[in-house]
């Protein structure tokens, strides 16, 4: 097991923990998208949507693209590859720890 | 790209053919969670905790390969074979920790364990956003507007 750093991964879940966040991830992931295509799928204001995008851009989930007054997003992957990776890192550790448990229960020495 | 990488938290649940008491006590007593915890050729070299609410535990695991890991948290949920919250993160690191939250529900001479892992730091910034705090953040400007 390597041990896992963790830079800048907090930034990233807190970004991915927004339904609506997620939402415009799945949208940015399938193809790029202009911040006004954004706000009309979800109905929301201006503001609202640009807060989210902002979120997601601070976590390096997404990238602006500046052109003329025309605001495109694309998806940034390697975050995304961080967030999957702690998640996956986790889930083998604990894992292989409930097996070591189950051992520990169940060895007729440990059982008084 | 996949979506799969949407997820923020992980959940495991598993059954143990022990009562509960047995598989609840090797999570709380130092001298059994040291023969347990490590996973692979990590094994357990020490472990300490302070059982209480505020209190914190540090579990020094060791591998030959990679050298020390050492998890430290605190505990901010106590319920005896029932519930454990705690906070956890790696002494070496350099960001806020996440979060662990342990259920026991007893089967009879089984116990199911629901393990959760959520990369927040607290209780608090976990519920808010369970709680779809963004939501109605945007539902009030929404309103203003």
């Amino acid at each position: 097991m390597v041990k896992y750093e963790e830079y800048q991964i907090n930034r990233t879940f807190h970004a991915l923990s927004d339904p609506t966040r997620r939402k415009i991830l799945k949208m940015v992931s399938a193809k790029s998208r202009k911040a006004s295509e954004l706000a009309q799928s979800f109905s929301m204001s201006f503001p609202g949507v640009s807060k989210h995008l902002k979120v997601l851009e601070q976590a390096y989930l997404i990238e602006r693209q500046i052109n003329g007054r025309v605001h495109t997003f694309i998806l940034k992957e390697r975050a995304m590859k961080r967030a999957y990776n702690w998640i996956k890192f986790y889930e083998k550790f604990w894992i292989s720890n409930l097996d070591n448990l189950n051992d520990f229960l169940t060895n007729k020495g440990e059982i008084e | 790209m996949t979506t799969e990488t949407l997820e923020t938290s992980l959940k495991i649940i598993r059954t143990f053919e022990a009562p509960l008491e047995k598989v609840f006590q090797p999570w709380t007593d130092p001298a059994k969670m040291v023969k347990w915890m490590g996973p692979g050729a990590i094994y357990c070299k020490d472990v300490q905790i302070a059982l209480k609410v505020g209190g914190q535990y540090r579990i020094h695991m060791f591998s030959e390969e990679d050298g020390d890991h050492i998890a430290i948290g605190e505990y901010q949920e106590i319920v005896p074979n029932q519930k454990l919250v705690f906070t956890w993160s790696w002494e070496s690191g350099t960001v806020t920790g996440s979060l662990v939250t342990i259920e026991f529900e007893s089967q009879g001479e089984s116990t199911q364990i629901t393990l959760l892992h959520e990369n927040f730091p607290t209780k608090e910034s976990a519920e808010r956003h369970n709680q779809g705090w963004n939501g109605c953040l945007d539902k009030l400007e929404k309103f203003c507007h």
